[in-house]
């Protein structure tokens, strides 16, 4: 069998069985005769293999598996994109800190016309207030891996966090963030402050 | 034709008589049992095989990697051919007697 045929052929195999096996197949494909047979028997094999990697996902005991993964993703670019997003609004709120709570002379009077037009702003308050949530979000999805799925009759759930130590940070700081929010639209409802 | 059909059967047989790459147990099974096995039907074979740990790669010889029998795939295979052998003596039994 030609080489080119060969290559052609193991690339209908699943990748996973290609990395394995492809280089020795290829070399055995091309010792045999490109025969019609040789040829069916090698795409019907290929046809075969990707049904039972499919089928690995189906539990034999009955019923689906369903996993959720998203280990696949880059976590530590998402933990930096994660900061990023919380980051307008960690530099909003630390500067009213340093205003208001810490009283740094004159502090006050700069940012106060600043924050009054982007808290104005209907979006761009709705976005501050927001941004905490969609950075946990970003920060916490690529470490996550969540199956269900059958094993001797009992539906199994498995729950699995890989962490990264900068999605740590990403997901602490969108956690306090967000509790700031919290409690202080808590405080608005309950003192009226 | 032959009694037996089974690929990982007849992959597991050739092994017995030492390790063979893949074009080699071809050749083999061809020749001690007429079948002619496919290369997709020989690596289909082979890879549950080598999964269930009865056989095992071993260094690549050019681009062709041998393999050869795991102690638990002899004895896997003494077991199975065991099985036929008492198939056999009960059905010549029968027959004969």
């Amino acid at each position: 069998m030609r080489p080119r045929l060969a290559r052609l052929l193991v690339r209908a195999y699943p990748r996973a069985w290609r990395r394995r096996y492809g280089s020795e197949y290829a070399a055995l494909l091309e010792d045999v005769p490109a025969t019609a047979a040789a040829i069916t028997d090698a795409v019907g094999a290929a046809v075969a293999l990707h049904a039972r990697a499919a089928s690995k996902s189906l539990i034999t005991s009955g019923g689906s598996a369903v996993t959720i993964d998203f280990g696949g993703w880059h976590a530590r670019t998402f933990a930096l994109l994660a900061i990023l997003v919380a980051l307008p609004t960690t530099v909003v709120l630390a500067l009213s800190a340093l205003a208001y709570n810490v009283g740094i002379p004159g502090m006050a009077a700069a940012i106060e016309p600043i924050q009054q037009q982007l808290l104005g702003n209907k979006i761009i308050g709705l976005g501050l207030m927001g941004a905490p949530v969609l950075a946990f979000a970003i920060a916490v999805l690529p470490v996550l891996r969540f199956s269900l799925h059958r094993e001797a009759g009992e539906l199994m759930i498995s729950f699995a966090i890989r962490g990264r130590a900068l999605t740590l940070v990403a997901v602490v700081l969108s956690l306090l963030l967000v509790a700031f929010f919290a409690m202080h639209s808590a405080a608005e409802f309950l003192f009226g402050t | 034709m032959t009694v037996v059909q089974d690929p990982g059967l007849l992959i597991m047989i050739s092994l017995a008589s030492g390790p063979k790459h893949g074009h080699a147990m071809m050749r083999d099974v061809e020749a001690f049992a007429s079948v002619h096995l496919g290369p997709g039907t020989l690596y289909g074979a082979l890879t549950r095989l080598d999964a269930e740990g009865l056989v095992e790669p071993m260094a690549p010889d050019g681009r062709r990697r041998p393999y050869r029998l795991t102690p638990a795939g002899r004895s896997a295979l003494r077991a199975r051919l065991q099985e036929m052998r008492e198939a056999v003596s009960i059905g010549l039994a029968r027959v004969v007697g």
